[in-house]
């Protein structure tokens, strides 16, 4: 029983991460009709830069490396409706695809193949019987916090009255002044430092490698639909469960398996019907 | 002999967009349809061909239950239909677009469209010859090769009609096909249709141009808010107050 | 007579193409091993062509595929002695198999969705491969396939067997486009409403296309198993896939050659491009671009436009003027 208590506390622990690279994901998405397929690229660059730079500069490095690649995705979708009459995400959705092909080669040639971390915060804390280290709880608390100040951006914002007018209608919003684009870049620009956190708090809890990249496009994606429905709340909680399935997979299955668990999850999910087809046609008349 | 839709009810969500609607076409006769914006003569439209579910009522062709039918179903067992905003490859050729309208009628396989050599050629030929004629004939296009996007929105729309011909339907459907055209464009389209129904063609037609429909139909349709409210003669759906008040207002109607 | 022209060009040009670059292997015999690479890519990359630029649909399991294929013939061939002949059956059955049963729930969704799932989809498969125990190899994967039958080892054979079938899918896909299941399935492509308008059962046509995508993958991955002996969970996995889709977005998703095209510069670039690293980089800067300026690729639609009136200029015809309207009612009776 303490056993089942651990790994469940060890999946909140890992759902924290994941809701940070499932919400931005979704958040995108919502706003641009587009899934950006370099989340986990922008989460492994910050681990990476990181683990490179060290305390205590490092994870401010990470960040603002996120965030230039978040601006280069912007730049590119910004490209993609300047150059284009699309009406179709899909494009769009393959250029992050490119982008994150990119990324990965970029820290693979920059970074090597090497597994890297940086030293977590030690100690850890029993409860009754299970040991929960304070670097998931350091996690669990970064992640509720990015959590709460995303919703209040959201719901007090100037910005964040703007990103969901975009995300209802982005030629309604047009017509009423709302800098859609501009908006959107943004969008693209933030959620990649979003991401970029989930990357620091993972080189700290479980490090990384290139290979990482997409790995943890698949967890932000997993999260995201797993739920049904599209929207930040609902990635949320959906990397929630996914990291406390994670979790108790790896406790329970056979050696290896829990890593395909994410990917089942979005076969499974998708293949059910469950998603509604409209969160995926966006714009399309 | 027909097709009839009785007792069709559909909701979305709140909002009642069909109301316990009835209407059938008989071979050989021209339906109008006609009402003011929204007042469901698409979603109609999209029952009878399979594109929505009702919730209550049933549509039957020649006897035969099609309720449960998908739309593709529907199109093989001889309905035609057309669509309010023309969907076709713009970036195909006006006689590919065409061609597409046969294929309804034809059972061909996949591996036979793959063989050299298949009656998939002959085939081809043949329904490339035919697919020009009904190009001279609705006088679509001077070049038949040009790209489909360069037609403009008139044309286009007598395409979606050529292409529904195509298939030979029994029941033809036209979802606003006078809209937009030019007064010559819309004689073909008259005569085009009489044609259809003189050679046992049954046509209901959703259009605005109420003039257009009553001196074409032999049977009108009024629909508003999701009701039929008058129903008959051209002359007599024309001249009904109830009619006359969803177009116009109610101050309107004549003493 | 000009239909039957377009019918056979392009696999004229690949006969021509394949018979140039073997002679020139005459003189550099590594040729002839990039052949080989390059029409495996091609045989993976050419059904992708056909649902991806004539049904708009993208799938990013035809690499995981391929794997299956080469893992089922590597299984039956090694552990069951059956021989390389009758094994290939089952390796294009099985993909195939999987396919349409997973394509069936999930191509009531757009595209996108299916992207993803397909992704997925080989991530999982992935995942079976290496934790399969003996019966897979695991992460190091199975060897001692027996050779290919006829043709064994011998790398200009092989490329000619190879290649062989390149051409028949080739030949296949030519004509399937210029039939009304190719215009149904374009159809598809450019609305799904306007498909089922005309009579088309969108999600089984897609279900068994896909389905015929996974075998030909499947028979790629006997050849791939064959030639080389062993298979192992990195040699044909999620990565391929990707990079089978760079080939096809490259190349011209809506032209027959546009695969292989995008096959061949492909393995040249690889050949050319220092350190393994730095490929990811070239490879996503080159198809951001590309879905930025040309989306149909390289032979976009407009480009083979403008190369055929750059052909039909040169011919001593003259000129010919649209027919009058009357005319053309003549014409055709």
């Amino acid at each position: 029983m303490t056993h089942l208590f651990e790994f469940l506390a060890n999946g909140i622990a890992l759902g924290a991460v994941y809701a940070l690279l499932a919400v931005p994901m979704s958040v995108v998405w919502v706003t641009t009709d587009v899934i950006d397929v370099s989340t986990g690229g922008y989460a492994v660059v910050a681990g990476m830069t990181a683990a490179v730079v060290g305390m205590p500069f490092g994870p401010v490095a990470g960040v603002l490396a996120a965030l230039a690649l978040g601006a280069l995705a912007g730049g590119i979708f910004l490209g993609f409706h300047k150059l284009r009459k699309q009406r179709d995400a899909m494009l769009i959705v393959l250029a992050t695809f490119a982008l994150m092909i990119a990324i990965e080669s970029g820290v693979l040639s920059g970074f090597g193949t090497d597994n890297r971390f940086l030293e977590p915060f030690p100690g850890a804390l029993t409860v009754s019987g299970a040991v929960i280290t304070y670097q998931s709880l350091f996690n669990l608390g970064i992640s509720i916090l990015v959590m709460l100040g995303l919703a209040a951006l959201l719901k007090l914002s100037p910005l964040g009255l703007q990103m969901r007018a975009s995300a209802v209608s982005d030629r309604a919003a047009m017509l009423v002044g709302v800098a859609v684009r501009r908006t959107q870049f943004l969008t693209f620009v933030f959620c990649a430092g979003i991401a970029g956190i989930a990357g620091v708090l993972a080189v700290l809890a479980i490090g990384m490698t290139y290979a990482s990249t997409f790995i943890f496009t698949t967890v932000a994606f997993s999260g995201t639909v797993l739920l049904g429905r599209a929207g930040p709340l609902p990635a949320f909680w959906g990397a929630m469960l996914l990291g406390i399935v994670t979790a108790v997979s790896d406790a329970y299955l056979p050696n290896g398996w829990a890593a395909g668990v994410p990917s089942l999850l979005i076969i499974l999910v998708l293949a059910s019907g469950r998603m509604p087809a409209a969160a995926f046609t966006g714009a399309r008349p | 002999m027909s097709l009839a839709a009785s007792g069709i009810s559909i909701r979305f969500g709140g909002l009642v967009a069909l109301n316990n609607v009835a209407v059938s076409v008989s071979p050989g006769e021209i339906v109008g349809l006609v009402g003011p914006n929204g007042a469901g003569k698409t979603t109609l439209f999209n029952c009878l061909t399979g594109v929505a579910q009702p919730q209550e009522g049933r549509v039957e062709l020649e006897g035969q239950n099609i309720s449960r039918l998908r739309l593709e179903h529907r199109v093989r067992l001889g309905i035609g239909r057309t669509f309010q905003t023309p969907r076709l490859d713009l970036a195909g050729s006006v006689t590919e677009a065409v061609m597409l309208g046969f294929n309804p009628r034809l059972r061909q396989s996949m591996f036979g469209a793959c063989l050299p050599f298949s009656p998939a050629r002959k085939t081809e030929e043949e329904l490339s010859a035919r697919a020009r004629a009904l190009v001279a004939e609705f006088r679509l296009a001077a070049d038949p090769d040009s790209p489909a996007g360069e037609l403009s929105l008139g044309h286009l729309r007598l395409l979606e009609v050529a292409r529904a011909l195509a298939s030979e339907p029994r029941y033809l459907l036209l979802d606003e096909p006078a809209a937009g055209i030019d007064d010559v464009d819309r004689d073909l389209l008259a005569q085009t249709i009489r044609k259809a129904a003189a050679r046992g063609l049954g046509v209901l037609l959703v259009e605005h141009n109420v003039g257009f429909v009553a001196d074409l139909s032999h049977r009108m349709v009024a629909l508003v808010s999701g009701e039929v409210v008058a129903e008959g003669k051209p002359a007599d759906v024309v001249g009904d107050p109830h009619v006359i008040a969803a177009y116009l207002g109610v101050q309107h109607v004549a003493a | 007579m000009s239909r039957d022209v377009k019918l056979w060009t392009a696999p004229a040009v690949v006969v021509v193409g394949f018979i140039v670059v073997m002679l020139l292997g005459l003189v550099r015999p590594s040729l002839h091993t990039t052949m080989f690479t390059i029409g495996l890519y091609a045989l993976i990359a050419l059904p992708l062509g056909l649902i991806y630029g004539q049904g708009g649909t993208i799938s990013l399991a035809q690499g995981s595929f391929a794997a299956l294929g080469a893992y089922t013939s590597a299984i039956l061939t090694t552990r069951y002695g059956i021989s390389p002949v009758l094994s290939v059956i089952p390796a294009m059955l099985l993909p195939a198999a999987l396919a349409f049963v997973i394509a069936r729930p999930i191509l009531r969704l757009p595209e996108l969705s299916l992207a993803l799932v397909t992704l997925s989809l080989g991530t999982v498969i992935a995942v079976g491969l290496q934790r399969g125990g003996d019966f897979t190899g695991s992460y190091v994967g199975l060897s001692g396939a027996p050779p290919l039958p006829i043709v064994g080892k011998n790398p200009v054979l092989v490329a000619i067997a190879l290649w062989t079938a390149v051409l028949i899918v080739v030949v296949l896909y030519s004509h399937f486009v210029r039939s009304a299941r190719g215009r149904a399935l374009n159809a598809i492509r450019v609305d799904r409403l306007l498909a089922e308008a005309m009579g088309v059962n969108v999600p089984f046509d897609l279900a068994t296309l896909f389905a015929v995508a996974a075998a030909i993958a499947g028979l790629a991955g006997w050849f791939y198993v064959h030639a080389i002996g062993y298979i192992a969970p990195d040699s044909l996995n999620a990565e391929t896939s990707a990079n089978i889709l760079f080939m096809v977005v490259l190349g011209g998703r809506r032209a027959v050659l546009g695969p292989i095209l995008g096959a061949a510069f492909f393995t040249f670039a690889n050949d050319f491009l220092p350190g393994a690293e730095t490929h990811g980089l070239f490879f996503g800067t080159i198809l951001v671009l590309i879905l930025l300026l040309s989306p149909d690729g390289i032979l976009s639609p407009q480009a083979l436009r403008a190369m055929r009136r750059l052909f039909a200029d040169r011919s001593a015809k003259p000129s010919v003027r649209p027919a009058p309207i009357a005319d053309a009612t003549e014409a055709v009776r």
